[in-house]
């Protein structure tokens, strides 16, 4: 096993898919973090309206700050992952790695090794600069840091689960469809608009058929919302969003099910 | 120098039973059954669409047999404990990543192989690739990819050597070196098993040889075992050259007389009849021989005896 996830690192690192990707996350971190300062400081800590500045509203501040970037970086991070399986395939590589390695089980259990350690790097880095920055601006507005608070300190380790189960679906989608640029909009299409299209359908059905506030909170049931309503920093995504920790269940029961069947079909599959 | 595993006759032995494969309908491996043996060079022949890669790649655990087995030194590839040691294969020249260096390509491999890294260039060396190891195998001329792959093969040092096609894109002085190559491997007692089109190379490499056409066994044997079946299976003996100034009249003889004729000037190519007869034929007609020659019939002419009339493509 340590030598499949070896040769995966080594894969890696010989191509420059992973620098490129990096310096994408970093930049998109950076611009994030820019943005947030310049809108609480010329916005929200501008504003005369004392609920702004209560402890919740800036507890929030906090969290979005520390997790700054974290939206598009998740999504880079899943297609990088999802890359490491549909590059193989792209490249006609993966007759050699299966052939080096011919229980494929293991290669795909390495390569969701490497993706969630890649996720989990990621995910630390951008934690470091986004609290490093948002705590040092905090400070010059005369604030707290609340890091030690639970629903901050929360935000920014389900923002690191996030990076890391998003990791994994990502490599789960690779092996199911394989083909480079299928998953690449497959996976970006899920998290970007399969949302706003599939709160679209439950707001239908809670409107039409089962008039029960329960089909709205149901909604956490697709990915992507149950990666918001995860990762967003105490606040609601929506009005009946259930708590972090149900999104963070249902986003990681989906990355176990990419893991199985991805391997399942990855097992099956007929490499001519 | 690696070490490689013990030289048994079993350790390298290749054993196909009843390997079959379908595709929804179509069979392309149909209950095939050959066996492989170390220290020669067995030739896997066939028209294309026979069925060789598909039987190569399930031999490999690439893909999944609808029926049979293959087993290499009596285990199945996958239950091999370390599979590059045991078995080198060389597939398809583009199997790496372009941007890479050859050398990178065949290092990923060594890692996943928990074998040393200075192998690769050990294996470079061995296949001439030394000087462009660590240019980008996208600048590769398709030989240099060829030796690529072969070098990959090589990694392990294994008792057993299965190569699909890998003359295709080698210069004649490529093919010259593979031919030494593999030569100077199966005398070490090892097994090759190398696929091929080209008879004629066939005829100059292989010890024994085994027909496939559309998906079935046709024949096994060394050369001339199947240079003599196919001359029993036939219509009668080999072609016979002859050459006369009066080819129109000793044609029409020698059809009346139930051979087949082709003509070209004054050279008349003519089989299902001995050269003997012909000669008596000639000689009650009246007619003057310059050339009677009985064609010594060759792998290409038995390869085409033995798979005709199987349809290739089903």
């Amino acid at each position: 096993m340590n030598r499949t996830v070896r040769s995966e690192i080594r894969k890696i690192r010989s191509t420059q898919g992973w620098w490129l990707t990096g310096l994408a996350i970093l930049t998109l971190t950076a611009f994030a973090l820019l943005s947030h300062v310049v809108i609480y400081h010329f916005g929200d800590l501008a504003s005369s309206d004392p609920a702004l500045r209560s402890p919740a509203a800036l507890a929030v501040m906090a969290g979005t700050l520390y997790t700054s970037g974290q939206f598009l970086g998740v999504l880079l991070v899943m297609l990088f992952a999802a890359g490491l399986i549909t590059n193989e395939y792209a490249h006609h590589t993966i007759t050699s790695t299966f052939l080096a390695t011919p229980r494929r089980s293991q290669v795909v259990m390495a390569k969701l090794a490497v993706a969630g350690l890649l996720g989990l790097a990621v995910g630390l880095l951008t934690s470091a600069i986004g609290i490093g920055a948002g705590v040092a601006f905090l400070h010059s507005e005369g604030l707290p840091s609340r890091l030690g608070e639970w629903n901050v300190a929360g935000s920014v380790l389900l923002g690191l689960a996030a990076y890391v189960v998003w990791a994994v679906l990502g490599v789960g989608l690779g092996a199911l469809l394989r083909r480079k640029t299928a998953t690449i909009v497959t996976g970006a299409l899920i998290y970007l608009v399969g949302s706003a299209v599939l709160t679209a359908v439950f707001e239908l059905i809670h409107q039409h058929l089962i008039r029960q506030d329960w089909i709205l909170t149901a909604r956490v049931i697709v990915p992507s919302i149950a990666s918001q309503v995860m990762t967003t920093p105490g606040g609601r995504v929506f009005d009946q969003a259930p708590s972090q920790w149900v999104g963070a269940c249902v986003l990681i029961g989906y990355g176990l099910i990419a893991i199985v069947t991805g391997t399942f079909v990855v097992r099956r599959q007929d490499i001519t | 120098m690696m070490s490689s595993g013990p030289m048994t006759e079993t350790g390298g032995r290749i054993v196909v039973s009843h390997l079959t494969k379908k595709y929804g309908e179509v069979t392309a491996v149909d209950d095939l059954s050959f066996t492989v043996r170390s220290g020669r060079v067995t030739g896997f022949l066939g028209p294309n669409g026979a069925g060789k890669t598909t039987t190569l790649r399930m031999m490999l655990d690439l893909v999944r047999p609808t029926g049979g087995t293959a087993t290499i030194g009596g285990v199945r590839y996958a239950d091999l404990p370390d599979p590059l040691r045991s078995v080198g294969a060389v597939l398809d020249a583009s199997g790496a990543h372009l941007a890479n260096s050859g050398r990178k390509h065949l290092r990923i491999l060594l890692a996943a192989a928990g074998l040393p890294a200075a192998r690769a260039d050990a294996v470079l060396a061995e296949t001439g690739l030394r000087s462009v190891s660590r240019r980008k195998i996208n600048d590769y001329s398709l030989g240099m990819r060829q030796r690529l792959g072969i070098a990959a093969a090589l990694l392990g040092d294994p008792q057993v050597l299965v190569l699909d096609e890998p003359a295709n894109g080698l210069d004649p002085e490529g093919i010259h070196w593979l031919r030494e190559f593999l030569r100077s491997r199966s005398r070490q007692g090892r097994t090759v098993l190398i696929s091929s089109h080209l008879l004629s190379e066939m005829q100059l490499l292989a010890d024994e040889v085994v027909i496939i056409a559309a998906g079935r066994l046709v024949a096994q044997g060394t050369i001339e075992q199947i240079i003599d079946a196919a001359g029993r299976s036939g219509s009668g003996p080999g072609p016979v050259r002859v050459r006369t100034p009066q080819a129109d009249a000793l044609g029409r003889a020698l059809e009346r007389m139930g051979a087949e004729v082709i003509k070209d000037g004054e050279v008349l190519q003519i089989s299902g009849i001995d050269a003997p007869a012909i000669g008596g034929v000639a000689l009650r007609a009246g007619i003057e021989l310059h050339e009677l020659t009985a064609e010594a019939p060759d792998l290409e002419q038995a390869f085409l005896r033995l798979t005709q009339g199987k349809a290739a493509i089903r």
